[in-house]
């Protein structure tokens, strides 16, 4: 908070950038049940390590031994 | 070879789904209807989820409580262990919901049947998960941030929600 004045991104950017991200939404939704299954599956590893370092796990909070 | 090198042998999600419907063939549960996060997926995007909720019709056991014994006991038998709550199927932690009210009814049987590698899958239709998201006991930061998905998405019958936020007093 030291009030110095910034450069703001414009409206223009702030507009694309959460276009860009609702595209990317709307591509994952897309996907095959296949394809978001293995999402899912990569998911679970990438988020599990963040999980346990906010609270403990239940028993059965792990990654799924599976193929999509 | 994964055999002779002791590796447990490879297990494929399509398996869990396969013993979803065996549940229901072998008179066990009435109907079933996947909810929850993996619901979320088969509709939206791919989230982050460590379980399979299932929604179940158990059929009239005439006692005064529910019972899931007929489950884990199917279960166990298959060698599926039982963990905190949930049955694992092929490794995929599944926990059982039986019909909590009207709603749960309704939701499962409506649900759609999708097909996921040639398996067919019943998944809760998403005005149904809206809903579900938007009864007072299920609230939660989470679950609204999953019920604005599920609006978002494609498809997604906004009178549907509406008319059943009317018919289940879901009104905030």
């Amino acid at each position: 908070m030291t009030g110095r004045p910034r450069t703001r991104p414009t409206a223009e950017l702030l507009d694309r950038l959460r276009r860009g991200k609702a595209e990317l939404r709307a591509q994952r939704t897309r996907m095959s049940l296949k394809e978001k299954v293995a999402m899912v599956l990569k998911l679970q590893r990438i988020y599990l390590p963040l999980l346990k370092r906010h609270r403990p796990l239940a028993p059965w909070e792990r990654p799924w031994d599976v193929e999509p | 070879v994964r055999e002779e090198l002791n590796v447990e042998p490879v297990q494929f999600f399509a398996q869990t789904l396969r013993e979803l419907n065996g549940l229901k063939l072998a008179g066990i549960i009435e109907d079933y209807a996947i909810a929850g996060a993996m619901a979320l997926v088969f509709w939206t995007e791919p989230v982050p989820t460590y379980d399979l909720d299932v929604l179940v019709l158990l059929p009239e056991q005439g006692l005064p409580l529910v019972s899931l014994s007929g489950i884990y006991e199917w279960a166990a038998a298959r060698g599926y262990r039982a963990d905190a709550e949930h049955v694992v199927i092929a490794d995929v932690p599944v926990q059982f919901l039986p019909a909590h009210g009207e709603l749960a009814d309704e939701a499962i049987e409506t649900a759609a049947t999708l097909e996921y590698e040639g398996v067919p899958v019943r998944v809760v239709r998403p005005e149904y998960l809206v809903a579900l998201y938007l009864e007072p006991s299920a609230r939660t930061a989470k679950r609204r941030e999953r019920a604005a998905a599920l609006l978002e998405a494609p498809g997604t019958d906004r009178r549907l929600i509406e008319s059943l936020i009317q018919r289940f007093g879901l009104l905030p």
